[in-house]
């Protein structure tokens, strides 16, 4: 728990977590949603990178993925409802990170089988989590009805869990070794 | 064309301290959560669009204006899909209304409705310094308010990239709006991949470029002499005080 605080006692962290809300906030309008219900279900690729980020950057991410949702509100939809999505979020990115590592430790990362699968679990966790944040929010204050909250609640697991899972898994196959030797990574930060 | 909504105008709204736009932003947040009666509600909302009529930031309002009313109609109608009463009004089949389901779904739309605007007003009024300055004289560590402030920056680098990649990969043949939900979602990865790459690449340089200019989070500054606080300031915090005080009375009784 204490890395998620000491991350703002370096000038790289600190830029890792601008770069990361700005990412996340600006991926929101020009890349599109894929509608699956129009107005209600929607698949946004935005999704993928508090997972994505999380388990590359560690902390950092969390709260980059905190603020970039604020930034995303401010296109017009920022409510009291934005603070329950700054926590989700966060924890959302986190909560990757957290599993990722607690499988993942010192191996090398090639996105293997038991890699995918671990990449997968993390998303799930944490869509868990960051649903269950932006429902209670929705339902403390009395946005949408306790059914529609479940629903939303689902909607939210499915959408973040298939983005993060399918198009985080072959950024990170794709990314991985370019980012790596950036310097910038979790990993690289703490050897 | 901005993606944020901020312009500057000579009103008595934008001339506000920033920290009174941000308190008074968090006020009518309250008040609009606390209220439960429809004539509060309405109240509110009012009072709002005219504030939005008073800071000349009509253009805000109409840009928001149908993701708002298309949100205002999608909130009420599944309220009144799911409102439980104890008296049935109508049944079709498994769609069940019940008794006063039309004003508590009023309500819950209104409240809703309410802390948009309230957001969209905050949006319009002020700048991206003023919430900086705002979090730091509030007593946020500068570095947390410089890292907002710096990520809102790079958002509008990221945007203006963001479309030109879409707009490249458009070009060569890979459109993600067009096949399958798993087609479309791979069709995305030629269009992150080189924003990712160009926000890494913007993390090293950046870096060097803040520690040069003796960037260090640290710092401290002192920016209490920029603003001071006013009558007008103080009468704004208190009218919205008020307000938020109205709403919470109106949902004791």
């Amino acid at each position: 728990m204490k890395d998620i605080f000491s991350v703002w006692s370096k000038t790289r962290q600190i830029v890792i977590i601008a770069i990361t809300a700005a990412i996340y906030a600006s991926t929101l309008i020009p890349f599109k949603a894929i509608q699956i219900i129009p107005g209600f279900v929607e698949l946004r690729p935005a999704s993928v990178f508090p997972i994505l980020f999380g388990i590359l950057f560690g902390p950092a991410a969390a709260w980059g993925s905190a603020i970039g949702n604020v930034i995303g509100d401010a296109f017009g939809t920022l409510s009291l409802a934005s603070i329950f999505g700054f926590f989700g979020n966060f924890f959302f990115s986190y909560t990757a990170f957290l599993t990722w590592n607690a499988f993942v430790k010192k191996e090398d990362v090639v996105m293997n089988f038991r890699q995918v699968s671990v990449f997968t679990l993390a998303s799930l966790l944490a869509s868990i989590i960051c649903a269950f944040i932006i429902a209670a929010g929705l339902y403390m204050l009395k946005i949408l009805q306790l059914n529609v909250v479940i629903t939303v609640f689902i909607v939210i697991i499915v959408n973040n869990t298939l983005m993060g899972s399918v198009l985080g898994t072959i950024l990170m196959k794709l990314l991985y070794k370019r980012l790596k030797n950036t310097g910038l990574t979790y990993k690289n930060e703490n050897d | 064309m901005s993606v944020f909504f901020y312009s500057r105008q000579g009103t008595f709204i934008h001339k506000l301290d920033p920290r009174a736009k941000l308190a008074c932003l968090l006020l009518l947040f309250t008040a609009a959560a606390a209220a439960s009666s429809l004539a509060a509600l309405c109240l509110i909302t009012v009072s709002l669009l005219l504030m939005f009529f008073a800071s000349k930031s009509l253009r805000s309002l109409a840009r928001m204006g149908p993701l708002f009313i298309f949100t205002g109609l999608m909130t009420f109608l599944l309220w009144m899909l799911f409102y439980e009463g104890k008296d049935v009004l109508a049944g079709f089949g498994p769609i069940v209304i019940y008794k006063g389901a039309a004003t508590g779904s009023a309500i819950n739309t209104l409240r809703f409705i309410s802390m948009l605007l309230s957001g969209l007003l905050y949006l319009s009024v002020a700048s991206l310094e003023d919430l900086s300055d705002a979090m730091i004289l509030s007593g946020v560590p500068y570095k947390v308010a410089f890292t907002v402030s710096l990520s809102f920056r790079l958002v509008l680098i990221f945007v203006s990239t963001g479309y030109t990649i879409v707009e490249a990969q458009k070009v060569r043949g890979n459109n993600a709006e067009k096949g399958t939900v798993v087609k479309r979602i791979k069709a995305y990865v030629p269009l992150l991949i080189p924003l990712i790459i160009n926000g890494i690449k913007k993390a090293e340089t950046l870096t060097y470029a803040l520690e040069s200019k003796g960037f260090s989070p640290d710092n401290k500054i002192d920016i209490r002499e920029k603003h001071s606080f006013k009558i007008w300031d103080t009468a704004a915090i208190l009218l919205s005080a008020a307000v938020a005080a109205c709403a919470i009375a109106s949902g004791l009784k």
